[in-house]
């Protein structure tokens, strides 16, 4: 009998990119002939997903499997992970630093910075670990575990759902420019930024649109402060959409002219590859994981005021030549993603710990 | 700034910028306050900043163009028809908006007071128990 090789997860939602690596490698085991399972608290189980993953509470490990927990809060499955007496192998997805949740959320940011404190200790007591870019490698060596081995993040080589036809029509509007950034509200993004530039480019194209698309509940104070920020701007058009299911994720990627990214902290930067996938032109501060997610592909600036960053969405939105270039550049790097050898860099990545191969 | 396109250096070829907006003032001030009561005192001075309805005509984009120009007429004179609803309404809205800000900036003023009151005596109970 193969050993059991399952996942603990913080939360299992539909779109997540944590939820999609850990349903494409459970994937993988299974063809490999590996009983493996998701395990999540029922609570963190988005309604869609319920029934495709098993509760924390029936977790028991032995000491020949393995279990993986990715990581990047602490949780209850952290700590069903930590007690596990099988080996195991974290999966690092970055914590975000604390300082960027202060003042919005102080017990956030008190988490965050406990989380980063013994997230080392936490390492040294597995059996390997993993992060998803070189970024976050680096950034766990910057925590005092130097040994972590980089697996980049796995992103479904197709788009998932197509289009919500009830969204396209009622946002479609073929004369505005559509700009569009899509991650949940947070401090680290920047939005501000993104708001300040967006301001300036409507004097360069009054016909435009902003939307912000992604959960405003994760620092409800940073997201009263972007309204406040964007009726002070005078900028109309802003369009904060909220969550979006796959299929509404679909329809904004399909309405944008342009991606838009001002992220100052990203473990990777999954949401600039479902751009990508759309033959959407991404535009991203060149900041944490950034730079591995494009690949070389897509469009980065650093250290830009609003005004240079208006410029820059505009010549992107306007010059064609310009555009079709990006874009072509961005084609390329989905072809290298789509040909990604996963199951081999799997099986030498467990060679060791499991029989390999199928 | 610096610019990367494709992998490639353009940061000289980025075109014309324009004018940069004033944010001095601004909800940027709520930007990575030194904590949530930090934030609070900022908030609470926004909302007294922002508590009533803005009346001025809105910069509406014109279509280049005859019709663009009917239409922006047509726009203007609708406003104009409406404002006599618009101020009733709003005058309303202004004074609820008023009440509210001030009733809440008075709640918070009397929580920091508790607050302090408390922190207060819990510091001399602890000078008291570190004595015996």
């Amino acid at each position: 009998m193969k050993p059991r090789l399952d996942q603990l997860l913080a939360g299992y939602a539909e779109g997540d990119a944590i939820s999609q690596q850990a349903v494409m490698m459970r994937d993988i085991f299974r063809r490999w002939g590996h009983p493996s399972d998701i395990f999540t608290e029922p609570a963190r189980v988005s309604p869609a997903l319920r029934g495709d993953s098993r509760p924390l509470a029936e977790f028991s490990g032995g000491a020949a499997d393995l279990v993986f927990h990715h990581y990047g809060l602490a949780s209850s499955a952290a700590e069903a992970f930590a007690a596990s007496a099988a080996r195991k192998i974290l999966v690092y997805h970055n914590i975000t630093p604390p300082e960027f949740f202060r003042g919005y959320d102080d017990v956030l940011a008190a988490g965050l910075a406990t989380a980063r404190a013994q997230v080392a200790d936490l390492a040294r007591s597995c059996t390997a670990v993993w992060a998803v870019s070189q970024f976050d490698a680096t950034d766990l060596a910057g925590l005092g575990f130097e040994q972590a081995r980089v697996f980049p993040l796995l992103i479904p080589a197709q788009a998932g759902a197509a289009p919500d036809p009830a969204l396209l029509a009622r946002l479609a509007a073929p004369a505005l420019t559509t700009l569009l950034f899509v991650g949940r509200l947070a401090p680290n993004k920047r939005i501000e930024d993104l708001l300040e530039a967006y301001a300036c480019y409507r004097r360069l194209n009054p016909y435009s649109r902003l939307f912000i698309v992604g959960s405003e509940r994760s620092c409800p104070r940073y997201s009263l402060m972007l309204r406040l920020l964007a009726r002070d701007l005078g900028a109309a058009n802003v369009c904060f959409e909220g969550f979006a299911t796959p299929a509404g994720l679909a329809a904004y990627y399909e309405l944008a002219d342009v991606f838009v990214s001002c992220s100052a902290h990203e473990g990777y930067g999954a949401p600039l590859v479902e751009a990508m996938r759309h033959g959407v032109p991404v535009i991203a501060r060149d900041a944490g994981g950034t730079r591995e997610a494009l690949g070389g592909a897509g469009v980065m600036f650093a250290d830009a005021q609003p005004v240079e960053l208006a410029a820059l969405l505009y010549r992107i939105s306007h010059d064609f030549t310009l555009r079709k270039t990006v874009l072509a550049a961005q084609q390329y790097r989905l072809e290298t993603l789509a040909t990604r050898p996963v199951e081999a860099e799997l099986s030498a990545l467990l060679t060791g710990f499991v029989p390999p191969g199928p | 700034m610096k610019l990367t396109v494709n992998g490639a250096d353009c940061t000289a070829d980025l075109g014309t910028t324009p004018a940069q907006p004033d944010v001095a003032d601004s909800a940027r001030r709520l930007q990575q306050p030194a904590d949530e009561a930090a934030y609070l005192d900022e908030l609470i001075r926004q909302l007294q900043q922002r508590n009533v309805v803005n009346l001025e005509p809105f910069h509406a984009p014109r279509r280049p163009g005859g019709l663009g120009s009917l239409l922006a007429k047509v726009r203007t004179k609708l406003w104009r028809l409406l404002r006599y609803q618009h101020e009733h309404v709003t005058a309303q809205q202004n004074d609820i908006n008023q009440l509210l800000a001030a009733a809440l900036e008075f709640e918070h003023r009397a929580h920091q007071c508790d607050v302090a009151e408390l922190t207060k005596r819990i510091e001399e109970l602890e000078r008291k128990l570190a004595a015996q």
